[in-house]
């Protein structure tokens, strides 16, 4: 009903629509037409647009190949410079790990914080300020971070060109391959199953097992996974998530040992993303669960101008995903990562914007969306760090306002001194130590020799708290 | 134009990513502990509640951890545990807590690992227990609360 409608909105003003093959690829300027006819329907060549101000395919996807090159770089490159690092080795800067941003990990945490609130509180619990930013992002730009950020959704991407060049027409765009010629063509289950009888209309074949159930409930599977997942991470089930974690396997498997399981579910989804754009994304990943949810109210997204659009679908044949842009005003389909490839390859200016509503504030460029992901990706952690819920290392938090009941064990009598801001020689008498005492001791090696036995960690924690307090 | 609006855009992004990942934490490895009483009930325990003790009972304590997106090169062996600040130590009738048998560790899956150990309570009381695993990768820190009820 809603197709019928918008259909009739976004025809052409001079009838365009009965010449316009919707099946017909568009390449280059002439979208196939000539270029009077071209004209006529409101298309412009490319190098137009461009001058315009109109940014093409080749922008909008460099701007998110940049931000993806760079985070997957950064991921797995800081993750193996850790595995491969001597013991005691620290990579500077490189803190890749991240249970945010793991599709399995952030959910994780998430479960986690049902049963322990303390979590969320503890300043050495950072992720779940990474994962606010992923939300954060999907409130504000939908799921931006799954098709600009996420290391598991590129290589995804990656291997499903490879699939395109190898498969051609056979790659399951838009969902073909789940649905499949055979059933779309001959729809056989309606055929052999249901008789003639279903066959004019074959909506059994078509509508519910073709595209419905392939492309969109399919999805729900998502669903299954995130409530694994969180019961998982909430310890209502006893699973060790490793062992079907493909993110694990992506970011580890080079450097380090994985469990054989992660590593073939990483390989199976490499394998299905050979002939179906994203399978993890669009029908297991549980964090696009959080995602596509808060994706549906963003301001920001893929929005068509039925006044401008003139129903040619060329965005529906572009979208990687199979999303029926040309059918909406307002993109809310949970497979959109907001990629931006329908907005580069539209041929009419201003027909599709990622805009808040109305056309407002819209983003022309790929790069400005991957930077503007960025933002908000790390808005959540400056605050928390600004209110000092997240830390940043335990030196950090040491050199922070001392509180002597944090004394940690593995601390130094000299690193314990400078942190509690008094002289070596001060907290040595203070401890009744003798003032030629070795203060690189760890202080819980202090209680190891029998006439300091009764200086552990406790007293001095005592000790301290009393001297600050005076 | 475009290439040097593309260069300073990807230079940006850049400095973005290094910020974030030079402010992130390390995840910790988070440990889930399981206490099984001397009736062999098992009730899972959490760092921030207290659990009830009977005095005199002997009690299990399974602790279970998982090394997070890390391969950690510090062994569960070289978990801390301190009973009241103080070193836990094997047989000490001194401490209100008292160990039995030294944590023994196996590894069920790469990267897993699942430590028991025995204790009694001994001491009526409120007792407090740290397990700290220390390394230049964060590392684990957690109390345990007990209130041990005399009989």
């Amino acid at each position: 009903m809603q197709g019928k409608t918008v259909r009739k909105e976004g025809a052409p003003v001079d009838g365009a629509e009965n010449v316009l093959d919707p099946g017909r690829r568009s390449h280059g300027s002439g979208h196939g037409e000539t270029p009077d006819r071209a004209a006529r329907l409101g298309y412009r060549p490319r190098g137009e647009e461009t001058a315009k101000g109109l940014l093409g395919a080749g922008e909008w996807s460099a701007g998110r190949y940049v931000a993806q090159i760079a985070f997957l770089v950064v991921i797995v490159g800081g993750a193996t410079l850790r595995n491969l690092a001597a013991e005691g080795y620290q990579v500077p800067f490189f803190m890749p790990e991240l249970h945010g941003i793991c599709p399995i990990g952030a959910v994780q945490s998430l479960g986690r914080l049902i049963t322990d609130a303390g979590y969320l509180f503890d300043p050495s619990r950072g992720h779940l300020w990474v994962l606010a930013g992923v939300l954060l992002v999907s409130l504000l730009m939908g799921a931006a971070f799954c098709g600009r950020l996420c290391p598991l959704g590129t290589v995804q991407e990656w291997i499903g060109k490879l699939g395109r060049r190898l498969l051609k027409s056979r790659y399951g765009r838009r969902g073909r391959a789940w649905r499949g010629r055979a059933w779309r063509g001959r729809a056989w289950l309606g055929r052999a199953w249901l008789g003639r009888a279903w066959l004019g209309r074959a909506w059994l074949g078509r509508a519910w097992l073709g595209r419905s159930v392939a492309s969109r409930y399919a999805g729900l599977i998502r669903y299954g996974a995130f409530a694994f997942v969180l019961a998982a991470g909430a310890g209502w089930i006893a699973f060790e998530l490793d062992l079907i974690n493909p993110s694990v396997a992506l970011v580890h498997m080079w450097t380090a040992a994985v469990p054989v399981t992660g590593a073939l579910v990483f390989f199976g989804v490499l394998g299905a993303s050979l002939v179906v754009e994203r399978p993890w994304c669009r029908f297991l990943c549980p964090y696009g669960v959080l995602q596509t949810n808060a994706a549906r109210v963003s301001p920001w997204t893929i929005r068509r101008s039925p006044a401008a659009c003139n129903g040619c679908r060329e965005c529906d044949r572009r979208c990687p995903l199979g999303v029926a842009v040309s059918r909406t005003v307002a993109v809310r389909d949970d497979r959109c990562t907001r990629c931006g490839v329908c907005v580069a390859a539209c041929p009419i200016p201003g027909a599709l914007s990622y805009s808040a509503p109305r056309g407002r504030a819209p983003i022309r460029s790929g790069l400005v969306a991957s930077v503007a992901v960025l933002v908000l990706l790390v808005t959540p952690i400056v605050l928390a760090s600004g209110i000092g819920l997240y830390g940043t290392s335990p030196d950090a938090q040491v050199s922070a306002e001392f509180d002597p009941e944090t004394i940690s064990p593995m601390m130094s009598l000299e690193e314990l001194a400078a942190a509690a801001g008094v002289a070596e020689l001060e907290l040595l008498a203070l401890l009744g130590l003798p003032p030629d005492y070795d203060t690189a001791v760890y202080l819980f090696d202090i209680e190891e020799d029998q006439e300091h036995e009764h200086i552990t960690v406790g007293f001095i924690r005592e000790t301290l708290s009393d001297r600050l307090s005076d | 134009m475009i290439v040097r609006h593309q260069a300073a855009v990807a230079g940006a992004v850049g400095a973005l990513l290094l910020l974030l990942v030079a402010g992130a934490p390390a995840a910790a490895c988070e440990f889930v502990y399981t206490l099984i009483g001397p009736d062999g009930e098992e009730r899972s325990i959490e760092t921030s509640n207290t659990t009830t003790l009977r005095e005199g009972a002997a009690y299990t304590l399974r602790m279970a951890y998982r090394e997070d997106h890390r391969n950690c090169n510090i062994g569960p062996e070289d978990t801390l545990y301190l009973l009241d600040g103080a070193r836990w130590r094997l047989e000490r009738e001194t401490q209100p807590l008292v160990l039995t048998t030294e944590p023994a560790w196996n590894q069920p899956s790469s990267r897993s690992h699942v430590g028991e150990l025995q204790f009694t309570a001994a001491t009526a009381g409120e007792w407090s227990l740290e397990l700290i695993r220390t390394c230049h990768r964060d590392g684990y820190a957690g109390t345990l609360r007990f209130v041990v009820e005399e009989n």
